[in-house]
Formats: structure tokens, sequence, C-alpha cells
């Protein structure tokens, strides 16, 4: 298993220039309009989408028979993608927290954002690209990736038509009577742990479904 | 180590592999030959296991196949299966840390002896040299058996003889197995011991290369004489321009085809007769 997440952390650094191109790009970026936010969300953004390639790599280079053909069961084949993806979650989480300290001792000594709320942010992204990554995991198995775009757009749009309507019936329940600022209050106070507690169980779940996908397909 | 298929059956909806049972046996090199499309590459990922088999057993030295024993396994797809924008160094860290026996010496000893530097990225090389990375790959872990599809296409001459001779290298301590798969029939005639011939998505024969060339004759008779040959003779005949090719099995052979028959009878002459060719109508 160590070596094909090694196999995808060599990829992720054979092409380590669009994601410096990124980073960099970003930072300029919060620079100019004076949003230092920006920075520390591409770090997330940048997760994402590197966990997302090597599955479009492997299908690319039809690399998923070659590695089928290792002894290695489907299981720990899935289960490396999982790791890899964690693993990059630490890295990325290193590499914000270090344009965050960049930001705060160079560039903006001092600005307004510094307290534990840009951590925070952060970590809430962090977590917010896992759950993406893990419900696109298993969907990418089941539909590879080509598919797996329209899969997820039908999703998307699935999700707004269901709240299409309920809006409809939201407008005939009487809204003051909801509490709203005490609900994002409490979004607010408890969304580090809320995420966390979260993005175990998307995990979990999304590695047994992935896993399952796996075991059935043919390459 | 051997490999057993028995009763081998894949259904996909335009086609099927039906009830294989091949042996590879220890020290052998089995030949898989078969038009495009026969289900060679099928078989193959069957007993890979990167395609579900419908049912059937696959034994490896007696035992039911799991995916442990692939580290006893070196195998090459058809297709290229490295990642363009890895160097040789990267594949050898990687199997470094797949394979329990992967020989990283071993492996640039290949290196050097294909001429290919390890700082060179893959998608640099020439398809010979990518199918040179290939089969160092497959054969730097020490495996016990080769599985090999088209293993020699887009080398030259000379580089396939010296590959071909590492394969036969492989097989001589009696001990480890090869089933090729190739277009290349002439590389079979040189080095296989058996044949097994699939077309469709069955086995036509399973059989040892000599007796396969010692069996069958093709006979090329002018369309004027062709009826000199008794239906009866026949196995399958095909038609050209100018003459038939007819395939016959040498028990059946008779003094009056002796001019006919060709000096030689190839691998190809003889799957190009059973695959195109048609059979007598009595």
């Amino acid at each position: 298993m160590r070596g094909l997440i090694i196999k995808d952390l060599l990829f992720i650094k054979n092409n380590y220039k669009t994601t410096l191109v990124m980073f960099i790009g970003s930072l300029l970026l919060s620079i100019a309009i004076g949003n230092y936010l920006i920075a520390i969300s591409t770090v997330p953004l940048v997760l994402l989408v590197s966990s997302i390639s090597t599955f479009q790599t492997d299908e690319f280079f039809n690399t998923e028979a070659f590695t089928l053909s290792l002894p290695l069961s489907r299981e720990k084949i899935v289960l490396s993608k999982y790791v890899f993806t964690l693993l990059m979650t630490l890295v990325s989480t290193y590499i914000g927290l270090v344009i965050y300290l960049l930001i705060y001792f160079i560039i903006s000594p001092g600005f307004n954002g510094v307290n534990t709320d840009m951590i925070k942010m952060l970590l809430i992204l962090e977590s917010a690209a896992l759950i993406v990554d893990s419900i696109f995991f298993p969907i990418i198995y089941k539909f590879g990736c080509e598919k797996s775009r329209f899969v997820l757009m039908s999703i998307i749009m699935l999700l707004l038509g269901i709240m299409a309507i309920a809006s409809v019936y939201i407008n005939v329940i009487n809204v003051e009577q909801i509490d709203l600022v005490g609900i994002f209050e409490l979004i607010n106070n408890n969304a580090l742990p809320v995420m966390l507690v979260l993005v175990i169980v998307c995990l979990i779940l999304s590695y047994f479904l992935s896993v399952k996908f796996f075991k059935s397909k043919d390459y | 180590m051997n490999i057993e298929v028995k009763n081998l059956n894949k259904s996909f909806s335009d086609f099927n592999l039906n009830n294989i049972n091949i042996n590879i046996p220890k020290g052998k090199i089995v030949g898989l030959i078969g038009e495009n499309g026969a289900g060679k590459t099928t078989l193959i990922k069957c007993i890979m296991d990167t395609i579900h088999k419908d049912s059937g057993i696959i034994n490896i030295d007696g035992h039911s196949f799991t995916s442990k024993d692939k580290d006893s396994i070196g195998i090459i797809f058809d297709d290229s299966f490295f990642i363009e924008t890895f160097r040789i160094k990267d594949i050898n860290l990687i199997c470094k840390n797949i394979y329990k026996k992967w020989d990283e010496e071993l492996f640039y000893n290949y290196m050097k002896e294909f001429k290919i530097p390890k700082d060179k990225k893959f998608k640099l090389l020439s398809t010979g040299m990518k199918k040179k990375v290939e089969i160092a790959c497959a054969l730097s872990h020490h495996p016990k058996i080769l599985i090999l599809d088209e293993p020699t296409s887009g080398l030259d001459p000379i580089i396939r003889s010296e590959v071909l001779d590492i394969f036969t290298d492989f097989v001589k301590s009696q001990e480890n197995s090869i089933l090729l798969s190739t277009h290349i029939t002439s590389d079979l005639e040189h080095i296989a011991d058996d044949v097994i011939f699939i077309s469709n998505g069955n086995i036509i024969f399973d059989k040892p290369l000599r007796e396969v060339k010692e069996n069958y004759i093709v006979l090329e008779v002018k369309k004027d004489d062709f009826k000199k040959i008794n239906k009866k003779d026949i196995m399958k005949y095909k038609e050209n321009r100018l003459d038939y090719e007819i395939l016959i099995e040498r028990k059946k052979m008779k003094k009056n085809y002796q001019k006919y028959a060709k000096n030689i009878t190839t691998l190809d002459d003889i799957m190009l007769i059973v695959i195109r060719g048609v059979a007598c109508e009595d």
C-alpha cells in the first residue's frame, strides 16, 4: 500500500508547478484586495483538486489494471487513496499555517484578522474539502472520473430542485417564529467539532462504499 | 510454480469466454495466440483478477489464487501503464515499496543493459524503451511466473531476440513458467513449449508446439486441382485469388498431396486458415 501512496505523492511532486502557481496567485490576490482568507482558503481547494487529480491520472494512463495486478487486495488499494488524502490534508494544513504566519509576521504585521478564527476557518475548510472528497470518491469508483462529473452535477441539480420545492413550503411556515440568529450562532460556535465528527462519519461511510464499488468493477 | 485454469467463463454483452481450461506448467513457456478480440487479454485479466470471472477456478501451485500470489507474478499488459511524468528512479521507488522481493540492483542492471538513464522521464522514452522498462519491472522482483501480453511489440528484431533470451533463461531452472500472449507468432516458434490457440472466446487447441507443427500441414492447391483433394481429409480451407490453402492433419496426408505441401507450416498459417477458412460441406 505504501508504494501506491508514494505513487500519488510523486505525481503531486512532479506537478508542483501548478500547485505553486495557485498558492502564489491566491497570495497576490489576497494582498491586492486585502482579504487574506482567499490565500488560506486556496489550500483546501488544492487538496481537493490534488486527490481527485490522482484518480484522473490513474484513469488516463490505465494504471488501475496495473494496480490490480500488484500483490494488494482491492480494500488496500482503496485505502491507499484515503490515506493519501489524509496525508495531503496534513500537508495542506501545514502550508495553510505557514501562509497564515507569513501574512501575520511579514506581509501585514498585526492585521485585524489575526486571531484563532483564521486558523479555525482553515480547519473548517480542510474538513469541508475532506467531506467533498468523501462524496466524490465512491462516485468516481462507481462511474469513473468522466461520468462522475455528470453524476455530481445531477446530484447538485437534484439538491437545488429539492431546495426550490422546500422553499415554497418554508414560505408557508411563519419564519419569524424561527430563531435564525440563534441557529447561526449555534453553528458558528460548534462548527469545528461538528465538522470533525461529520468528516469522520463521511470518510468511514465513503470508504466502505468505495470498497463495495471497486470490488465489483472490471478494469 | 504452475497456474491451472479450470472451466473459466466470463460474459460480456458482445463477447464470451467459454469454458476455458488451460495449464501453465513449471519450466514451460506457454504461448497464447489468436486474432484481435479472440479473448487473450480477457483471459489474462481474469487470471490476474483485474476483471471478475463469472465462474471457474484459478489455482496456483494447487491452491486457490489470491492477491498475495501476485508477489510471485511478473506482468506486462498490452498497454503501457506507467504515469508518463514519472522517471525511472520513481518507478523503482514505487515498486520497491510494493514488492517484497524487489531487487533494486537487478532493476538498474536491466536499465543499464537496455541503455535507459534512471533520470529519464517515462514519456521521453520510445515505445520500445517503455516496453523494456515494463519487462525490467516484471523481472526485478524475482517472480516465479511471467504473464506477458504482447511483451515484444514495438521492439526491433535485435532487442526482441535479447528479450526472448531473457525469457528462455527465466524458465531454465525448471521452477519458473511463462504465459506469453503475442501476435508475433514467430517469437513463439523460437521459444514456446506449448501453444494455446484461442478464437472467439473458445480454445481451439492447447498442444505442445512440436505436436502442432508435426500434426498440421498446409497444402497450397491451384483452383483446378482442388477437386483432387478428398473433402473428408480437409479440416478447413481458405480460398485465395489464385489458389486454395488447405489445412489437413498429417495422418490424412496422402502421396498425391505431397507436391502441394508447404515446406514449412507456421503458426500464422494454421491460425489464418482456422480463423478465416471454412469447413468442407459433406
